[in-house]
């Protein structure tokens, strides 16, 4: 009896692992990943970002905790809601300086202006304005990354808003941008893309919270495993924060069938709300 | 409902059999009507670390010649080197700094140009005029109506998608400026960036287009390796891009896109230089198939920079409000008593 409960469970054994290399077989197969745990890696042996990821929370409402709360576009009803979340930042609170939070607050009131045209007080995503780093990560869209050994690209489906990373070459910006200037490194496995020159127009998130063009950002991409990366981005900007502060949050990896970034060009999707006073009205006749 | 759509299928089908019977009659009398075969070359460029061609790295493609040939060059395909070099004189003027005679619009010299040579004539290989072919009678009328229309600036839709900071066009032919173009390669997957607002993601792994409801500015493309050519075949325009005839524009104004199927060969043929063709078939528009050739050059200085084009665009804005302006005071004007 022993030697048969013994038998089973090896036989039961080898099966699961008959079984694990046969699902792993045809997930590499299908979706040229290898199966959760395992770090996916280059031939040149660092970790392999490729692929379409998305970061899963409300962290583009606010990075901070926050609860449930109404439309501010009173018609949008539960489909504009304010969709609950814990902080992404670490220790729970972003540093300000008193008067810079003074600011923060301000924003936060004007973010859904309620009337048309460019708001530039509004919160730039209202706008379709490009988002800036590190927020073009948890906008509620995929992003794809593409790497090879000497650069790394990252578009974004929001704008289709893109990156240049070089790796081998650091340098330095002509000038300020949306997007800042990008310098990535491999330390170990992870990622670490140092971003400079923003210019001041961009927020972390509808709320408000915002920054200056002395902003820097300091980027870690961390694979746990084939589907998920570990992200985190430090953020230092002495004219508004106190201290530099660190958000993170996981990112998963999109692995729907011919997943694809879809066309988000929101110019289109703003025409009306920045021009639509001077559509032509033809007069009845 | 169903029945309402079957009805539009039959007729549609009927009317592309027309369309389809327009052409074929069309291509009985012009011999060349079938998509352009473009040549093949014997050159091998490196492999990326997973065994594609690597055609990774910044290019650029100014040209002197236009989309089709002039006139004055009827019957003549290919220019000799001295006359490629009094053609570029001629056609790419205000080279020389001179400030006297004001420097007019984007003057040649300040914009500091690298034309890429090409001999032929037009960008335009087939038909071996070098010349667009003929619209159908349909498409004629209904281009005379969407330039008429966009006449009025009614609303943005009036504009070019360039003006309105959306898309440049795909395909994309030379501009003034700005048209650097970053390919960047990962495994099953081709990236273009166009610095001038196109992003185009190019799966190779077989999958099919994306399905018919979804329209994009720049198509929906899928790609594949045949020997060192990228192949890459795009569906799914959206008929809102037809103000084309700007400066980069390769289809000229009044040509909605929504039935284009365009096939494009990337073609390397050295390190520094790609042979790009497109090809256009869209029989409800034009009487047969069409291929522009356009030569791209590596460009290792070239670094893409941010374009933000919608984020300062006050342009589109200040014009529409300026058309209404005009409208109101030509109104007030009408009603003024003689």
């Amino acid at each position: 009896m022993p030697s048969a409960v013994r038998w089973s469970f090896g036989a039961l054994a080898a099966t699961a692992v008959v079984a694990a290399i046969v699902l792993s077989v045809t997930w590499s197969a299908a979706q040229g990943v290898p199966p959760q745990g395992q770090i996916p890696r280059t031939p040149d042996g660092k970790p392999d970002l490729n692929g379409i990821w998305q970061a899963m929370n409300t962290a583009n409402y606010d990075l901070e905790d926050h609860g449930t709360a109404p439309s501010s576009v009173i018609v949008t009803g539960a489909v504009g809601a304010i969709f609950p979340g814990e902080s992404v930042v670490e220790g729970g609170r972003i540093p300000y300086r008193p008067e810079a939070l003074a600011k923060r607050d301000a924003n936060r009131k004007s973010s859904m202006p309620g009337k048309p045209g460019r708001i530039l007080e509004a919160d730039p995503e209202v706008n379709c304005f490009l988002p800036g780093v590190p927020r073009a990560t948890y906008l509620p869209h995929p992003f794809q990354i593409f790497q090879s050994p000497k650069v790394i690209w990252i578009v974004y489906q929001y704008s289709y808003a893109r990156r240049e990373i070089p790796l081998d070459k650091p340098s330095k910006a002509p000038i300020d941008s949306w997007m800042g200037w990008s310098n990535g490194r491999w330390e170990g496995d992870t990622l670490v893309v140092d971003v400079t020159a923003f210019n001041d127009s961009t927020w972390f998130d509808r709320a408000g919270n915002y920054h200056s063009d002395a902003l820097h950002v300091i980027e870690r991409y961390t694979p746990l495993s084939a589907h998920h990366l570990m992200y985190e981005a430090t953020i230092e900007d002495p004219q508004v924060f106190t201290r530099p502060w660190t958000i993170a949050m996981p990112l998963y990896r999109r692995i729907d069938r011919n997943m694809r970034l879809l066309e988000f060009k929101c110019p289109e999707v703003v025409e009306e709300l920045h021009q639509g006073q001077y559509r032509k009205v033809t007069p009845p006749q | 409902m169903m029945s309402h759509r079957r009805l539009l299928s039959v007729a549609m089908l009927s009317l592309v059999s027309a369309l389809w019977l327009a052409a074929a009659l069309v291509s009985a009398q012009a011999p060349a009507a079938s998509p352009y075969t473009p040549p093949s070359s014997t050159y091998s460029p490196p492999r990326t670390p997973w065994g594609d061609p690597d055609l990774m790295g910044v290019w650029d493609y100014q040209s002197v010649i236009r989309m089709q040939r002039p006139d004055s060059l009827a019957g003549k395909a290919r220019f000799t080197d001295a006359e490629y070099e009094a053609w570029g004189k001629a056609n790419a003027p205000n080279n020389d700094a001179d400030t006297s005679r004001g420097v007019g619009a984007y003057n040649e010299f300040w914009n500091g140009r690298n034309f890429v040579k090409n001999y032929n004539t037009s960008l335009i290989v087939d038909p071996p005029d070098g010349r667009y072919p003929a619209l159908t009678p349909e498409a004629e009328k209904r281009r005379k109506e969407i330039v008429a229309k966009a006449r009025e600036f009614a609303s943005a839709e009036d504009y070019h998608a360039l003006e309105r900071c959306i898309a440049s066009q795909t395909p994309n032919a030379p501009q003034a400026y700005n048209s650097g173009t970053y390919i960047m390669q990962s495994p099953g997957w081709v990236l273009i960036v166009r610095e001038r607002l196109d992003t185009r993601l190019i799966p190779l792994d077989g999958r099919p287009h994306v399905g018919q409801s979804i329209r994009n500015w720049n198509g929906d493309p899928i790609g594949h390796w045949e020997g060192n050519t990228l192949v890459v075949d795009s569906t799914n325009f959206t008929d809102k891009q037809r103000m084309g005839g700007m400066s980069g524009a390769s289809i000229p104004a009044g040509i909605p896109f929504g039935n284009f199927h365009l096939t494009e060969h990337f073609v390397p043929v050295s390190r520094n230089r790609i042979e790009y063709y497109a090809t256009i078939n869209d029989p409800t528009t034009w009487t047969r198939p069409w291929t522009f050739n356009l030569p791209w050059q590596r460009d290792d200085d070239y670094r893409i920079f941010e374009y933000a084009c919608h984020e300062g665009n006050y342009a589109l804005g200040n014009s529409l409000s300026g058309e209404r302006a005009l409208e109101a005071e030509a109104a007030k004007k009408r009603q003024a008593p003689k």
